[in-house]
């Protein structure tokens, strides 16, 4: 293990620009090839700028019920008004905020929790990596809505509470993909050679490790929204989990769900529209993501 | 082969009992439990507030619970090894073993009859799809599929139910009729949300085996197979599928132990007592000795797929072997 200090550092200095380098012109090469994945983007840009401005958006208020009820589609309430008297299309407009924000935000911090986990435990390996190794197991063994609802029930209502489920979910995926990742480049010279100069595990860790997973984590991440948005829906659907008069999307079909003769047709069809759309865009986004960044679908 | 099979089962134990013991954990950190339902009912107290202290001590008391929870874990661990799971608080005097005992069936034939059908459509498109690949029908399959994975199933359910309602008058088609007793009601029952199951269900397995396919159509051998003048047919079907059939299948084997675990949504909109709507209620209503007992056989159910996936990749690829 008698290496020269000499070298070593000047090679590990330069690794890191040109990470930065690569992936400008992976993200420039993304817009020109995947026109799917950048049609996926302007939607959701879109309907970024819907849910920042929504407030603005909504022609009235989503928690005012002052309207009669069960209105049909009009020109004054173009997806018509809830059994409560409040206008569908203003609580779909304010959904978004939940919807996309449970959906990113969930998703971050369970993946980036997940990627830590899976780092740290391939890095150490030995007894913490069997021991995370079947957490991992027996948390992926059981339904994930199943499981979301028990923590739901624990946690009680509350959008904050949303995420914390959602990412519980995600971290045992995340952890997973990310040590198998975290494994093959624990093994590299590179890392023989940081430890060679000095570098403390933590450094090793955070600066040699994890940057090179970083096209795993961004594919799981992309992926993995979509189905945190149908999971909040569905979390609202059973009643568990947005506050019963926040606008989820969820909760909305689920009031259409139980109006099957007399609701209208806006609040059936609207809520559920909107979650399919943003799911949809985040799907066609996630794959366009996949698709480029995964090297062994690069070469097609 | 044997000593693997070995091997791994004995792996199930520390793995499922983990997994009932987070569960365990995470309901016992829920406020409120069976006994504060019993005692002050859903809505909050209606006796005198002495009384109803003392009922609640003594109900915990005898139900055992103002005792440490790893030693009521460990107590539920040696009741199980004698077979017993206890006993449903919300359903009393029943055995827990013998509600899930009678919902199973159920949830069953609802994931079977889902599978076959996902099998059915899936595969096929996916298929199609692939050997038709940048075309218009390709993008069409795609779309149909991306869509699949977006479009929340309950919501499908939620419109099926408002159109027949509304539109032709039904009475929505919801409950639950045994297949023995009256196969057509039955049938009439289970064929919207088999339908919306198999939808969601079939739209990852389409995009696999479209993927795969791809892969496996730019092999040497597929292009030896056609060079011997074989039928485009045989080329696709025996050569290609053939070779692609792992990942397929292990997708539509997590799909079915998924689906016998209880598609809780479906079930809750269509009313179907099974698996999945047993949890909805039993995570409502505290019922431990019932939500255990589902974890456990979820978890069991799960492990045991994986391990017959593993011995059927044997052989499905007599490559692969075990030691």
């Amino acid at each position: 293990m008698a290496l020269e200090q000499g070298g070593a550092p000047s090679t590990i200095e330069v690794s890191a620009p040109r990470i930065d380098q690569r992936a400008v012109t992976t993200l420039r090469r993304f817009a020109q090839a995947k026109p799917l994945g950048m049609a996926g983007a302007l939607v959701l840009a879109l309907m970024g700028i819907v849910t920042v401005f929504a407030p603005l958006l909504a022609p009235y208020d989503p928690l005012d019920a002052s309207f009669a009820r069960s209105l049909p589609i009009s020109g004054e309430h173009w997806l018509g008004t809830d059994p409560l008297g409040r206008d569908v299309f203003s609580r779909v407009i304010m959904g978004s905020r939940i919807s996309i924000y449970v959906g990113i935000v969930s998703v971050l911090i369970g993946v980036s929790f997940g990627a830590f986990i899976g780092i740290v435990s391939a890095y150490v390996g030995g007894v913490l990596d069997l021991v995370v190794q079947r957490v991992v197991d027996a948390i992926q063994a059981f339904p994930g809505l199943v499981l979301a609802m028990a923590i739901m029930v624990t946690l009680g209502q509350s959008i904050n509470n949303v995420i914390i489920a959602i990412a519980i979910l995600l971290i045992p995926g995340g952890a997973r993909i990310i040590r198998g990742a975290a494994l093959s480049i624990k093994e590299q010279t590179y890392i023989d050679s940081a430890r060679a100069v000095g570098c403390s595990h933590v450094r090793i860790m955070a600066r040699h490790i994890f940057p090179n997973t970083i096209a795993p984590y961004i594919i799981l991440i992309s992926v993995s929204i979509g189905n945190a948005i149908i999971t909040e829906a569905a979390l609202s659907f059973l009643g568990v989990g947005a506050p019963p008069d926040a606008p989820s999307w969820g909760a909305m079909v689920n009031t259409a769900s139980q109006e099957l003769f007399t609701g209208g047709l806006g609040l059936a069809v609207g809520p559920g529209l909107a979650i399919a759309l943003a799911v949809f865009a985040f799907n066609l986004l996630g794959d366009a993501l996949r698709d480029t960044l995964d090297p062994r679908l690069r070469q097609r | 082969m044997y000593s693997y099979l070995v091997k791994r089962g004995l792996l199930f134990v520390p793995t499922a009992l983990l997994a009932v013991f987070i569960v365990f954990l995470i309901m016992k950190a829920a406020p409120g439990d069976i006994v504060t339902i019993m005692v002050y009912g859903e809505e909050g107290g209606a006796g005198p507030l002495e009384e109803s202290k003392a009922l609640e001590a003594k109900l915990r008391e005898e139900m055992g619970f103002n005792r440490p929870l790893v030693v009521q874990f460990f107590d539920w661990v040696k009741q199980l090894a004698q077979g017993d799971l206890g006993e449903s608080f919300t359903q009393r005097g029943r055995k827990a073993i013998t509600v899930i005992g009678e919902r199973f069936p159920r949830t069953v034939e609802l994931a079977v009859l889902t599978i076959i059908l996902t099998f059915l459509w899936s595969i096929p498109l996916g298929v199609l799809a692939a050997t038709k690949a940048d075309t218009n029908v390709d993008r069409a399959i795609q779309i149909f599929s991306v869509a699949g994975l977006s479009v929340p199933n309950f919501w499908i359910a939620t419109l099926a139910l408002i159109f027949l309602a509304q539109l032709l008058g039904w009475s929505p088609p919801v409950g639950w009729s045994g297949p023995l007793e009256d196969p057509a009601t039955n049938f009439k029952k289970m064929l919207i949300p088999v339908l919306i199951l198999a939808y969601s269900q079939g739209a990852p397995l389409l995009r696999l085996t479209r993927a795969q396919m791809m892969e496996v159509l730019r092999e040497d051998y597929v292009r030896t197979a056609r060079a011997k003048g074989m039928s485009e047919r045989s080329v696709v079907y025996r050569h290609a599928l053939r070779n692609s059939v792992i990942p397929i299948f292990t997708m539509l084997a997590w799909d079915l132990g998924r689906l016998v675990n209880g598609a809780v949504l479906i079930e809750v909109i269509f009313v179907i007592p099974g698996l999945g709507s047993l949890f909805v209620q039993a995570i409502a209503n505290r019922d431990f000795a019932l939500i255990q007992g589902l974890v456990l056989i979820n978890v069991l159910i799960m492990l045991g797929i994986n391990l017959i996936v593993d011995v059927v990749y044997g052989y499905l690829d007599p490559r692969i072997r075990y030691t």
